[in-house]
Order: structure tokens, then C-alpha cells, then sequence
């Protein structure tokens, strides 16, 4: 049995929003969730488990119809989903009402559940984050299949129809979002849950080998969030129970990539906007980059790259710079006029100066500059 | 310092020239393209080095005086005395840097001083004057402006430099206006809104969210859905339950029908009555069948006709009186014996006739005796128990009618539920839409919070600066600025031959001469005189920065080409007395000479050929 393991995709997450790149952005998204069904389809995987963040917040009815547009286009493969934090399930929640495809599963309730998948020979226990409780992994209980025949079975099959249906041990899988490393490690440890399918976002981990997985968020939110993205791939033998393969697959649209860029005095604002340009269409541009700026410049010049902002996805640009004053030099140049003074006046004083005294010095500075005769 | 000799390896149009000054005033006297100005520029490199940087939009020196016959030979030597001693500046500037070496000759020995024994030295030398200070005050040609309004607009400009800032090139308030613009720019680019517009739709994002977690938008469909799924079953059920009744009632009620009942009721009356019927039926047939009470009759009649015939035979009075009495009385009691029999049988003749209609109606018997009654009581039973059996179902089918009611009313309360649900969805999909719109301007609004911070870092550095500068000025001007005036007073003075008394850079910067006939602005004065307090000016600045031994040799290029004769010769005299350090005077002319003589004034002539 093959399986597909992502979480945080996060339709609809408004973080870009006021870029150019925005809208694209949120179309990205969709794209994303497409290639993942199309790559489940490609290798023939069974079942697809989304582990939370489907959504980045409450989903409206256009977004809930154009993701199950999508699930419909893959009747054929069983998708579990559960709610996580960003898209926590509250009374209000449309998904309660929304009718999803037949091959869909979404599961309303924060206590586990039961999805039994007899073909598959799978059943996947899951549980959402709901508005009242957060993700509590003690909810799995102990390993005991008893405890699982005296909770209510789902769709009409206890364990033991799907035992005798199968005649051999199954295929277990539990879901859940939340919680942390350490508690997932402790409580799932010594259960026989086949796969772990965690969602803990931030970045893939591999949590406990050969058992828990966290595939961290498939498009990243913002610039903290590096690395790569994508999906946990993984296979289970339908005869003994066992996980027989589980391996990473990148698979994101865009990354967030920060560039710093070191500036000397005789660097211009085109010679850098040529260079970061450069830059970024060999790194790629559909990727987001945060741009800083660092070391001296000439105090004539001032960078002003709003025109990278125009053309490329850049979330913000840092201007560390700093004009290249050689404050002994011009010490040494006036030493009886007020730019002697003023540098004579802060740097005899001993103290360190604040970031704001030092950059006033630079504004009177250079305004005596550039005013002069 | 005195500058003793130049040797120009290089420089300019200049190749391999040599020059000797001597302390005191050195006149330099040479056409216009002899390279009068080349010999001023490589003085100062000697002094400073080859300029690299442009300064007021001309191109650097180097550039400039880079020989393009001769490359190779870019450079050459000074030598100098100051305080005793002599020393030799060399430098190459094709080196960089430009390898200066310095000598210290003293008794005919030559001492190469090291790096940095060259730096301070020269330092010294100079007395710590810039090369900007250089060239503003010691080397600075005349008033650059053509007009007189100009010339005292450039007047007031150096002035006012000067005295707030103790540089010619600095202007305090022109850098503090700067900052004020810079910070108006900043401000207007400031959103004041933004963090105000960002704290409210945060809070009213934070108050929809909640308003959401109310009761009343709770999703209740499916659970709606489901229960009107059950009613809809019972519904079916009791409906078709109730049409299985009918049926059944039907059947019963035709079946009572052929035997003209319409239920138990009339069949409990009718077995109880046909029973009774029966009953009493044969009792009266046992009693008719009595013949004693028939013969009694006719007897009783037989013996009234006897007696009322025994009555009219012997008409004894008494005895047929009582003959007849008796004869009365037992035909009465005969009459009535034989009506009451009459009666009897006619009854019996009716309850036969009743009986046998009723027996044949439900057992198609009309013999009316006992096997039929039983049979007629059997088949009462059975329809007696269809008759109950119709009841009750009666009675299930009004129940479940009732049920029915209830079950509609349920349904109409869950259809109206569930459009009661379809709104809220509604509502609940509009505010969720509206709260996406809120999240997405949050963001925006953040960022343009934090751009305002960096505005303001920047606004604030601006206030720093501006305070500074305004301390820095204010302090400078009381203190430079006086001495500067005061200096400048007693050269005017001098300058002009008392026709002025003192010059007063005031807080407008204009700058007012006081004469006998009051004060007078510079505006208002002749070119001539404007450049005299120019010159007055410069030397007042050389002497506040350099000192008042004015060790630095003035170098005066071209600078009374405005003076009339008296004013020349009156400038030159003071100049050779008032100026400690040496003079160098480059000109085109023979004025300069010639005033210097008619003054009998000591100075060196060179003449500067092509």
C-alpha cells in the first residue's frame, strides 16, 4: 500500500498579500496540491494523508469547491484529512456542512476516528484540532486493539470484520496535528501504529525512524521558514503491517531565499540592481528573496532598488549600508570648522555611540557636505 | 614657513623649472598662459599631494596637471624653513602613494625623516590647516562674482561660513535647512494612520473571530439533515402503516356489513337481545303448552255460561243475583285469562317470527330452536371478536393519524431549521470572507507600521543632527565669529586708510561697514572696496585657524585686478605690515610691482616667461 504524507499547505494564507506576487502566490498553492495529487497518481499511490493546515484559515465555499475539484479528479485515491491549528475545527466551521468527494474523508471531531479502508487493508485513527482542545496525542491511547473495538466503529467495520476480511494483521495508521517531538516520541513508541503521520509544520522531520514523520509545511510561509519543502512518500506491506518505505520528496513552488550582498564604495545602485537581477533569474524567480545590504558605501550614492521590487518577488530589501565617512580622515581635514567639531565633540566624548547618535552624526555630516560652497 | 625653493620635475606645462622665494613678499609676475596657476596648484601638491577627488566640479588635479609629454616626470621638490630649520618635500606622483620624502637639512647634512615622522612634520607645518582651508583662505584668488551685488553676495556667503561654521565652505543653516527638508520628506511619507488602522482592524478581526463563536452560528446541518432524514422514515412508515389499517378495516367492516352490523356494540345488543328473545320465547311456549291454564279458561267460561244460564232458569232474586255475579266474575276472570293467553301467544307468534328473522340474518337458519341458537351464538362470537378487531385497529389508525400530525409538524420545523442553517451558512461564509479581507489588510498595515519605524529612526537622527548643528553654529559664532569680526575691523580699517572702522558680519550676514557717516551695507559699497573686506575677511580666517604668526605663506593670484592705483598701493602696504608670514603675489600686470616700489617696499621679482 502506497502513501503520500504532507500537511500545511495552507490555501489561502494571507502573508504575501499587498505584493504584485500575491495572487499568484495563492495560485501556486492550488498548483502545488495538484502536482502532489498528480504525483500520487504518477506512483500509483493509494492513499493520501493530510495531517492539517489544508487551509490556512475557516475556508470559504469557492476555495472548499476548487480543492475538491481537485480530490475529484483522483476518485480513485482515499484522502484522510484533518483539521490542524490554522484551520481548527470551531461550531462554526463550514466543513462541517461542506459535502466532499466520495473519496474524501474529513474528520469532524477532535476525538480519534476511524477511517477503515478494507481494500487497502488500512484503517488511519485520526483526530482534528478542534476550537476547545489542541492536539493531545494521549487521545490514541495504548496500543491495545482492545481499546479501539470498544470505541465506536466507523462505516459499520469493526477490527475484526477487517481482520477476518483480511485474514492477516493490518495496516495501521494514526494521524494527528500539534503537540511536539518529545510527546509524539513518548506516547507513540511502544504502540504498533504502522506510520505516525504527524503535523508539527515548521520544517520535515523525521521524528522517530521508521515510524514518526512530520513533513513540515509543504510552501513556505514567510522567511524564517527555509529549507526545503515537500512531501513524505511511503509504502506499507499489506501482508505483515510493516513500513517498508519511507523517503522525502521535495516539492515546493517557491522558496525563500535571503541574499545578502556586500557593497564597497565604488558600487552604484545599476551595477547592483544588474547584479542582483542576475542573481536571481539563476537562482529562479519564482522564489522569494530577502535582500541585505551590507558594508560602505559611497556617501553620494544611495541605493534605491525599487525597481527590483517591481520586477522580482522580493519581500523586503535591508539597507545595512552605511556611508563611508572616514571620520579621521574628515577629522584631520577640519579640524578647526564644525565637522571637526562635531566628530571631535562625539568621538572624544569615549562613549560608545547609539545607533542613533551615529547616524545622526552621518545626516549632519553629510548635509554640512553636501550643502558647502 | 617660508617656501625657499621649487623645483618642478613635472607638472603641467611646467618641466624641470626651478624657483627661489624669499621670506617676506615675492612678486611672480608672468603672462597670462606662463603657468602662473600651474606653479600656484603644484605649491599646494607639494603641500597636500596630488588631488585625486573632483572638487567644485573640476576635475581632480592629478588629472589635470599629469604632463603628457613627459609622464614619467610627474612630481619634484620644495624646501622650506619654519622655526630654524630647513626641509626639502619631494614627491613623485606617479607613485601611490605619492612616496613623499621628507629631509630635514640642517648644517649642511642631510636627514631623511621616516613615514610618519614626514606626516606629523608637514603637519606641522602647516599648522593643522586643511587642505580645504588652504584653498579657501591662504590660496583663494579674489571674488570670483562680476557684479557688485554678487560680489557681496559672495561676500556675505563667506562671511557667514565662516562665523558659524569657521570654514568658508561650510554653511551651518543651509545644512540645517537641508536636514529640515529631508525630515519634511520623511514625514509625508510617514502613514500617521497606520498603526491606528492597524490596532483596529486587528481588534475588529479579533471581534468578528469571536462574534463567529457564538451559538447562533453553529453548524448544525448535518445534524439538521440527519433528523429530517428520520422523520421523513417514520413519516413513511406510519403512513404506510396507516394505509395497512384501512384495510384491514375495511375488510371487517364489510364483512359486518352483510350481516347489517357496523360493529360490537350492535352485535353485543343483538346476541344479548336474541338470547333474551329466546329466552323468553320459550317461556312462553312452555307455558302455553300448560293446557291447564287453556282449560282453566274454557272451564272458567263453561261454568260463567252454566251459571249465567242456572241464573235466568231459576230467577230466584238473590241466587240470580249471585248467579250472575258469579257468572260475571268468571267470565271476566275467563276474559282475561283468555286475553292474557292471547297475548302470550300472540307474543310468542311475534318473538318466532323476530327470532327465526334474525336467526336466518346471521346463521341461514329460521327454524327457531335450541341447535340454531347455539349456531347463532357462534357465529355472533366470531363476529363480535371482527368487530373488535376492527376497533382496534380503529383505534391504532387514530393514533397514528395523530402521530402523523406530530410528524408533519416536525418536518415543517425541520425544513424551516434547515433554511434557518442555509442563512447562517450564508452569513457565516460572508463574515469568514470579510475576515480574510481583514487578515490581508492587517498584514498590509503591519508592514507599513514598520516601514514608519524606520521612518522615524530616521526622523529622529535627523532632530539629533539638527540640534547638534545648531549648538555646534551657535557656539562657533559667538566665539569665531567675534574674532573674526574683531580681525577683520582692524584690517579693514587699515585696508581702506580709516575710511571704514569696522566691519560686522551680522546675524543676517549682511555685512555693514561703519564709517564716520554711519553704517553702510556692503551691498551698497564699490566692487573695490567689497574686495578689500574680502581680503580683510580671509586674512582675519588665516589668522583665527593658523595663528597669529600667520605661518603659512598667503598666496595672493591675481587679486587686485580691481584696485584703482591708491587702493593698490594702500592694499600693498598693508599687506607688507600687517601680514607676519611670507607672500607670494602672482599677476599679469606690472602694477603690483610698481605699487610695491612707490610704497619703497622690499620684495623678490620673478618673471614668468612662456
Amino acid at each position: 500500500m502506497k502513501f503520500i504524507h504532507f500537511s500545511d499547505i495552507r490555501i489561502g494564507s494571507p502573508t504575501e498579500s499587498g505584493r504584485h506576487w500575491s495572487d499568484a502566490r495563492q495560485d501556486e498553492r492550488f498548483r502545488t496540491l495538484r502536482r502532489v495529487l498528480d504525483y500520487a497518481r504518477d506512483t500509483e499511490a493509494d492513499l493520501i494523508l493530510i495531517a492539517g493546515g489544508l487551509f490556512s484559515h475557516q475556508p470559504v465555499t469557492s476555495e472548499m469547491d476548487r480543492v475538491n475539484a481537485l480530490f475529484k479528479d483522483h476518485a480513485d485515491i482515499q484522502i484522510v484529512i484533518i483539521a490542524g491549528e490554522p484551520d481548527c475545527l470551531k461550531n462554526s466551521s463550514p466543513v462541517r456542512s461542506y459535502v466532499w468527494a466520495p473519496n474524501v474523508h474529513y474528520i469532524l471531531s477532535g476525538q480519534v476516528e476511524r477511517v477503515v479502508l478494507p481494500e487497502l487493508k488500512t484503517e488511519v485513527c485520526a483526530a482534528s484540532v478542534t476550537e476547545e482542545q489542541g492536539a493531545d496525542p494521549a487521545i490514541f491511547g495504548l496500543a491495545d486493539i482492545k481499546a479501539f473495538i470498544t470505541s465506536r466503529p466507523s462505516e459499520g467495520f469493526t477490527l475484526e470484520e477487517i481482520r477476518s476480511y483480511t485474514g492477516r494483521p493490518v495496516i495501521r495508521i494514526a494521524m494527528l496535528s500539534g503537540s511536539d517531538a518529545e510527546t509524539l516520541t513518548k506516547t507513540f513508541d511502544r504502540t504498533d501504529f504502522t506510520y505516525v503521520a504527524a503535523g508539527l509544520g515548521g520544517n520535515a522531520k523525521e521524528i522517530l525512524p521508521g515510524r514518526i514523520y512530520s513533513p513540515g509545511n509543504l510552501e513556505p510561509e514567510a522567511m524564517q521558514d527555509g529549507g526545503s519543502h515537500g512531501i513524505y512518500m511511503g509504502e506499507a506491506d499489506e501482508e505483515t503491517g510493516e513500513l517498508t518505505e519511507i523517503h522525502f520528496v521535495p516539492m515546493a513552488s517557491a522558496s525563500y531565499i535571503p541574499l545578502l550582498i556586500g557593497v564597497t564604495r565604488n558600487s552604484t545602485a545599476e551595477e547592483l540592481s544588474r547584479m542582483i537581477a542576475g542573481e536571481i533569474r539563476r537562482r529562479g524567480e519564482k522564489n522569494i528573496y530577502r535582500l541585505k545590504l551590507t558594508g560602505s558605501r559611497d556617501p553620494e550614492q544611495e541605493f534605491d532598488l525599487e525597481e527590483l521590487k517591481r520586477d522580482f518577488r522580493i519581500a523586503e530589501i535591508i539597507d545595512e549600508t552605511e556611508p563611508e565617512y572616514d571620520f579621521e580622515a574628515l577629522f584631520a581635514e577640519h579640524p578647526q570648522d564644525m565637522i571637526g567639531y562635531y566628530i571631535g565633540t562625539i568621538v572624544n566624548s569615549g562613549r560608545e555611540m547609539s545607533p542613533a547618535e551615529k547616524k545622526a552624526m552621518y545626516y549632519g555630516i553629510d548635509a554640512l557636505l553636501r550643502t558647502r560652497s | 614657513m617660508n617656501i625657499l625653493k621649487i623645483h618642478v620635475n613635472g607638472f603641467g606645462k611646467l618641466n624641470n623649472y626651478d624657483l627661489t622665494l624669499e621670506p617676506g613678499i615675492n612678486l611672480i609676475i608672468g603672462p597670462n598662459e606662463a603657468g602662473k596657476t600651474t606653479l600656484h596648484l603644484f605649491i599646494r601638491s607639494m603641500l597636500y599631494g596630488a588631488e585625486k577627488k573632483f572638487r567644485n566640479r573640476q576635475r581632480p588635479v592629478y588629472e589635470r596637471m599629469r604632463p603628457w609629454k613627459d609622464p614619467e616626470k610627474f612630481g619634484g621638490f620644495m624646501e622650506v624653513e619654519a622655526d630654524g630649520s630647513c626641509w626639502r618635500i619631494t614627491r613623485d606622483f606617479n607613485k601611490d602613494p605619492d612616496d613623499l620624502v621628507m629631509e630635514e637639512l640642517k648644517d649642511g647634512k642631510t636627514r631623511r625623516l621616516s613615514e610618519e615622522e614626514a606626516a606629523k612634520q608637514l603637519k606641522k607645518l602647516l599648522n593643522d590647516l586643511s587642505e580645504t582651508a588652504y584653498i579657501n583662505t591662504v590660496s583663494a584668488g579674489q571674488l570670483s562674482s562680476a557684479t557688485e551685488k554678487d560680489m557681496a553676495a559672495e561676500l556675505r556667503r563667506y562671511a557667514a561660513n565662516v562665523s558659524t561654521t569657521g570654514s568658508p565652505e561650510l554653511n551651518a543653516d543651509r545644512a540645517i535647512e537641508y536636514l529640515r527638508k529631508e525630515r519634511t520628506n520623511l514625514e509625508s511619507a510617514l502613514d500617521p494612520d497606520a498603526a491606528k488602522d492597524y490596532a483596529g482592524v486587528i481588534s475588529a478581526a479579533g471581534k468578528l473571530e469571536e462574534s463567529l463563536s457564538g451559538p447562533e452560528y453553529e453548524n448544525r446541518i448535518s445534524e439538521i439533515l440527519k433528523q429530517n432524514a428520520a422523520l421523513g422514515l417514520e413519516a413513511e412508515k406510519t403512513e404506510s402503516r396507516i394505509g395497512e389499517l384501512e384495510k384491514t378495516i375495511e375488510q371487517h367492516r364489510a364483512e359486518l356489513m352483510q350481516y347489517e352490523l357496523d360493529g360490537s356494540a350492535a352485535a353485543e345488543e343483538l346476541k344479548t337481545r336474541v338470547t333474551r328473545d329466546f329466552g323468553t320465547y320459550k317461556a312462553l311456549e312452555s307455558k302455553l303448552s300448560g293446557k291447564g291454564s287453556v282449560a282453566a279458561a274454557v272451564a272458567l267460561f263453561v261454568l260463567a255460561a252454566v251459571l249465567a244460564f242456572l241464573a235466568f232458569r231459576y230467577r230466584n232474586e238473590y241466587l240470580s243475583v249471585i248467579l250472575l255475579f258469579a257468572a260475571a266474575g268468571g267470565a271476566a276472570v275467563g276474559a282475561y285469562l283468555t286475553l292474557h293467553f292471547s297475548a302470550d301467544m300472540k307474543a310468542e307468534a311475534a318473538l318466532a317470527e323476530s327470532l327465526g328473522r334474525e336467526a336466518k340474518r346471521i346463521t341461514g337458519r329460521d327454524t327457531v330452536d335450541r341447535e340454531t341458537m347455539d349456531a347463532f351464538g357462534e357465529k355472533m362470537d366470531l363476529l363480535k371478536k371482527e368487530a373488535s378487531a376492527m376497533e382496534e385497529a380503529a383505534d391504532e389508525q387514530a393514533a397514528l393519524k395523530e402521530q402523523m400530525t406530530r410528524i408533519l409538524a416536525g418536518q415543517n420545523d425541520g425544513k424551516d431549521a434547515l433554511s434557518q442553517q442555509e442563512q447562517t451558512r450564508a452569513a457565516v461564509e460572508s463574515k469568514l470572507q470579510e475576515l480574510n479581507a481583514m487578515q490581508s489588510e492587517a498584514a498590509a498595515l503591519r508592514k507599513k507600521v514598520e516601514q514608519n519605524q524606520l521612518l522615524r529612526d530616521r526622523i529622529d537622527a535627523i532632530d539629533i543632527a539638527v540640534e547638534t548643528l545648531e549648538g555646534l553654529r551657535d557656539g562657533i559664532r559667538s566665539a569665531v565669529g567675534t574674532y573674526i569680526n574683531k580681525e577683520a575691523s582692524h584690517m579693514v580699517e587699515g585696508l581702506t586708510g580709516g575710511a571704514y572702522t569696522s566691519v560686522n558680519a551680522g546675524r543676517q550676514y549682511d555685512i555693514s561697514l561703519n564709517s564716520h557717516d554711519g553704517m553702510i551695507s556692503v551691498k551698497d559699497v564699490s566692487a573695490g572696496t567689497a574686495d578689500q573686506v574680502y581680503l580683510a575677511m580671509r586674512l582675519a580666517t588665516i589668522r583665527f585657524i593658523v595663528g597669529e604668526d600667520d605661518a603659512i605663506p598667503l598666496v595672493l593670484d591675481d587679486s587686485f585686478a580691481l584696485y584703482d592705483d591708491e587702493r593698490l598701493r594702500r592694499s600693498m602696504r598693508f599687506i607688507a605690515d600687517n601680514y607676519r608670514g611670507q607672500v607670494v603675489i602672482f599677476s599679469c600686470q606690472n602694477r603690483e610691482a610698481e605699487a610695491l616700489k612707490d610704497e619703497d617696499l622690499p620684495c623678490n621679482v620673478i618673471r614668468m616667461r612662456h
